[in-house]
């Protein structure tokens, strides 16, 4: 008896040492979680960590285009067409805003004409751009002047500066990904949460109803009716709106797998203890929904989300390729790459019409995927026992 | 007394490269069994008894290093020979039944298919002797209608069925040696008898030699006519079924014959283990068991205890432990009397 | 019992697209004949009821479909005079497929020796170097890849003609460039389903059976390997016809993508509808002949629905 009491103290002290023990352990496993362990694990990869600091580049660089002292990207002037990269331009008069001039006007106007002149084009310019790029326009102005560099990498066959094309293409092109992608997010995880979470027989349906939009090849009703959007929406409504239809439109179409890659991890997590305990202390379904459930879902759309982008965006270029995508004067990468698919031919070969804008292109799509790849690795705790395992 | 050895094994040792650094999983090693018996392994996971097996078949991924000072099976020293070489005796002379026959049968082929894999590789069957000898194997197995089953997908099997039928191919190519890695945990305990009783069937038919992977120490105990019982990569106690279930002489082979439920005589609550098996990274000092002992002496936490024969013991039960149990439980017995 | 309840599947979807396709284009304001230059009145209206425009549109759908349904007819062209929408498809189509076909074959053929091979050497520098142009493959437009290989194979190195349809020749670049992405896409997806294979316990089983490692991986790995290809190769059909639109324009090639697109374009009804419905038509097919494949490898899998 008094042994195994004696015993049992010790036991005790023994469990009081080892729960210390547990307890320190614990904090130092909290420090680390899901999200810091990502981080990490994505920052161990120097591809994608090299791919995304590419990516914040272009992208700041895009937004800021119209900042930069470049030539309007679409300014036509035949007397400097097909210019290589580097070369000097025919004229160095810095005609920044007689954007549209007829190029023999330059001589006899009057100061005052010239000023008219001057302002009416730059209104007209930062009117094109919309509300955002007009009023960097204005700031660009009011710092660089009339001033514009030479045509860095060369002019394409109406005389436009391709660097300059390439950044404003890169801000529409990026735009598209971007928002088109959040379009599908917004609908799809909306979808895939509710139907994964209500489950039975509304998710039966619901389920049903994507498996039959999958098996209709939207992509060809899509370019069918961007044809006739083009035609109405040019009569009726300004170019914003069309092109945010577009976005309406392509995030539209990918919804669809969003929607089943979100159900099926609902539906994983809703029996899972936490999420059954919050039910059982009275969470409601919209509490539960948000509070447990979307942050558990976040890792696997955010891998998603970064592989639809360079989905969107290639579709983007593929239908602004086919001359059904965005519409001068706007640009778009995919249109300078149609652009210089045109103008390939056996007797001259401009070789900065391919090589820019499918760098611009292809690098940025290349580290999106990267970066999903990347993000994937980092966040698939399924993925990291395989590799532990190995 | 050699020549009756089907299997040799001395000083293995098998360690894993791995990010973290080396897993010595296997840490020499000495093992044989002989022809016509079947030996059983006892150990928890992580004891390296599964490991031990595959460095032996030659099936361990390329990140194990194995090293050992001799692997003889039936008169090849399998130090001597190559991947290629090594692949030509897997299945002819020794064959490996695994744990989960859900998962170890390939779900895409046929039964018959693979039974006929083995027969056509190893005995050079073709055609109508092919086929025949895929049903007789079946047969040989006790399973109904084989020649219908034959044509069947593993999926449209039961457990123990699969397991039969595992046995089937495995023994398909006549191997002197075949290694069963936890063959019965799988399964019903019904169907785990059978499973067991089949493999004794077949032994005593063609005095195949078996050796017994398991965690469950009632499994050797019908089965095996000696046991090694491994802990942390070693073999820990060494000795024939009746002498080791008798008289135990290892504190972890008696924590373990202490932990299991037994119905001939009450003992009140049954006794775990304490602690958890030692990290196989980072070894203590000493012998890897003393953490979890409570018989440990200083000596245990300095030196690792090698396997050696116990005075007063019958031949060949050899134990690795610094304290004479047999003489220490008397005394520790008469010591806590002794205490008010 | 599935085969005819997959049909009237397709026979739905089929359906389904015509309609939405129908009243898209009827329920948007101007028509085939409404250009730039002014039509007369009488001239715009005697064409209309040439064309059948003038009736209200569901006496329109309800003639369409019966045309479609009961003769297979998708009418006249609006725009390419004198061609029945038939006629055009009847042209098209062998075009289209064998440029599809051989671009499936080169996506197949490249991308599941490139997704073993990567396998097999996993971690080292081949399986890096061909995942590394896999990922290209598919972050890559068709069209940035037929630039370059067109500046290459046909500017530089004069070895292949630019565009246009005649003799084989014609067809390598386009089918490469056309193949390539999924090529790309069969070659991650072999690497992965090859790995998951190979970890799985009957691959030990196998070797424990003492099988050369050729025949461990191709009677014992590839099987389960390639189910993901198999299951992909549906999506894949779909992107390569729409891939083929893009490949078409740029090499010249007179098939079903130039016809759409033109048709698009145009506001060509019949002709896109007809595109729209054959499209359509084929990735259903193929997906069907996909579910069939599937358990003809998976011994697992039964068909229903």
């Amino acid at each position: 008896m008094v042994e195994s009491a004696h015993v049992g103290r010790r036991a005790a002290v023994r469990d009081d040492r080892e729960l210390e023990r547990l307890l320190e352990e614990a904090a130092k496993v909290r420090g680390n979680t899901l999200w810091s362990d990502a981080r990490r694990r994505f920052r161990s990869s120097p591809v994608a960590r090299w791919s995304l600091r590419f990516l914040i580049l272009a992208f700041v660089v895009s937004f800021f285009a119209p900042l930069l002292p470049l030539a309007p990207h679409a300014r036509v002037r035949l007397s400097e067409k097909t210019l290589a990269p580097f070369a000097e331009p025919l004229r160095q008069d810095g005609l920044f805003f007689r954007h549209g001039w007829p190029e023999r006007f330059d001589g006899g106007a009057s100061e005052e004409d010239r000023d008219a002149l001057r302002r009416a084009a730059m209104d007209r310019l930062c009117a094109d751009a919309g509300v955002i790029a007009g009023a960097m326009i204005r700031v660009r102005a009011s710092i660089f002047g009339d001033f514009e560099l030479t045509p860095l990498v060369g002019t394409d066959v109406l005389g436009r500066c391709l660097l300059s094309r390439i950044l404003w293409g890169g801000r529409v092109s990026l735009m598209v990904g971007i928002v088109a992608t959040l379009v599908s997010l917004l609908i799809g995880v909306t979808y895939g949460a509710f139907s994964g979470y209500v489950g039975g027989r509304v998710d039966q349906y619901m389920m049903r109803f994507v498996d039959v939009l999958y098996s209709i090849p939207f992509i060809f009703i899509v370019i069918f009716l961007m044809t006739f959007l083009r035609a109405q929406q040019t009569a009726t409504t300004g170019r914003g709106d069309k092109i945010l239809v577009f976005f309406v439109i392509i995030g539209a179409i990918y919804w669809l797998t969003m929607a089943r890659v979100v159900r099926g991890q609902v539906l994983s997590l809703k029996h899972r203890e936490f999420v059954e305990a919050s039910k059982v202390l009275g969470g409601g379904t919209w509490h539960v929904l948000m509070r447990h459930v979307l942050p558990n879902v976040m890792s696997v759309v955010l891998v998603y989300l970064t592989l639809t982008i360079p989905r969107v965006m290639l579709f983007e270029a593929f239908l602004s390729f086919l001359g059904l995508g965005v519409e001068p004067p706007d640009v778009s990468w995919g249109m300078l790459a149609a652009d210089a698919l045109g103008a390939i031919n056996p007797l001259r070969v401009y070789w900065w019409f391919v090589l820019f804008p499918s760098l611009a292109l292809g690098s940025t799509l290349l580290a999106l995927n990267f970066v999903g790849d990347g993000l994937r690795d980092a966040l698939d705790p399924r993925l990291m026992e395989k590799r532990a395992r190995r | 007394m050699t020549t009756n050895r089907v299997l040799d094994v001395r000083g293995l040792h098998v360690s894993f490269r791995t990010q973290d650094g080396v897993v010595q999983a296997v840490r020499g090693v000495d093992l044989h069994v002989l022809r016509g018996e079947t030996l059983g392994i006892v150990g928890e996971s992580g004891s390296g008894k599964s490991v031990t097996q595959m460095a032996i078949m030659g099936l361990l991924p390329d990140t194990a290093e194995i090293r050992a000072d001799a692997i003889h099976l039936d008169g090849n020293d399998l130090l001597a020979h190559d991947a290629e070489a090594l692949r030509k005796l897997r299945g002819s002379h020794m064959s490996m039944i695994f744990q989960d026959p859900m998962t170890s049968l390939n779900p895409f082929l046929t039964l018959g298919t693979q039974i006929a894999e083995m027969l056509r590789l190893h005995r050079g069957l073709r055609g109508r002797a092919l086929r025949e000898a895929v049903v007789h194997a079946l047969a040989e197995v006790q399973i109904p209608k084989p020649a219908l089953r034959a044509e069947q997908y593993p999926h449209e099997f039961s457990g123990g069925m699969r397991q039969r039928a595992m046995i089937a191919m495995m023994l398909a190519g006549r191997p002197k040696l075949l290694i069963a890695d936890e063959p019965t945990t799988a399964l019903d305990v019904t169907v785990q008898a059978q499973i067991l009783e089949l493999l004794a069937v077949l032994q005593r038919e063609r005095g195949t030699s078996i050796v017994l992977i398991t965690h469950d120490l009632g499994v050797v105990a019908g089965s095996a006519q000696r046991v090694a019982v491994m802990y942390s990569g070693r073999v820990v106690e060494e000795a024939t079924t009746e002498a080791l279930f008798a008289h135990p002489s290892h504190p972890y082979t008696r924590g373990l014959l202490a932990s299991i439920p037994r119905l001939d005589h009450d003992e009140g609550a049954l006794q775990p283990i304490p602690g958890s098996p030692p990290d196989l990274e980072a070894l203590p000092a000493g012998c890897p068991f003393r953490p979890r002992c409570s018989h440990a002496v200083p000596r245990c936490s300095e030196e690792e205890p090698a396997l050696r024969s116990l005075p007063g013991h019958e031949a060949g039960h050899r134990a690795a432990c610094w304290v004479d149990l047999d003489a220490l439980s008397v005394s520790a017995v008469g010591e806590s009397r002794a205490q008010p | 019992m599935f085969l005819l309840r997959r049909l009237l599947w397709m026979a739905g979807t089929l359906w389904l697209v015509f309609t939405i396709s129908f009243f898209l284009m009827r329920g948007i304001p101007g028509g085939p004949f409404s250009s730039d230059q002014k039509t007369h009145p009488l001239i715009l209206e005697r064409l209309e009821r040439k064309y059948g425009l003038a009736e209200p549109v569901l006496v329109q759908y309800g003639r369409t479909l019966k045309d479609l349904v009961l003769h297979g007819d998708f009418g006249p062209s609006f725009k390419l005079l004198d061609y029945s929408v038939n006629d055009l498809l009847a042209q098209g189509l062998p075009r289209s497929l064998a440029l599809g076909a051989v671009a499936l074959l080169i996506a197949l053929g490249l991308g599941v020796t490139a997704g073993v091979v990567s396998a097999l050497r996993r971690g080292g520098l081949l399986d890096r170097s061909l995942m590394l142009l896999a990922t290209m493959g598919i972050a890559l437009p068709n069209f940035v890849i037929a630039s370059v290989l067109i500046l290459i194979f046909v500017i530089q190195i004069p070895l292949l003609p630019a565009a246009g349809w005649g003799s084989y020749r014609y067809l390598i670049l386009p089918a490469i460039c056309l193949g390539a992405p999924f090529a790309a896409y069969v070659a991650r997806l072999t690497r992965t389903g090859m790995l998951d294979v190979l970890g799985q316990d009957w691959i030990r089983t196998a070797r424990a059976k003492g099988l050369s490692d050729r025949r461990v991986v191709l009677t014992h790995a590839l099987r389960g390997g390639l189910l993901p290809v198999a299951s992909y190769l549906g999506p894949a059909v779909a992107g390569i016809l729409t891939g083929s639109l893009v490949i078409e324009k740029i090499f010249a090639i007179p098939g079903i993508g130039t016809y759409f697109v033109q048709s698009a374009l145009n506001r060509d009804y019949t002709l896109s509808m007809g595109c729209v419905l054959l499209y359509t038509a084929l990735v259903s097919s193929m997906n069907l002949l996909v579910d069939i494949s599937y358990t003809i490898l998976d011994p697992r899998v039964e068909l229903d629905g």
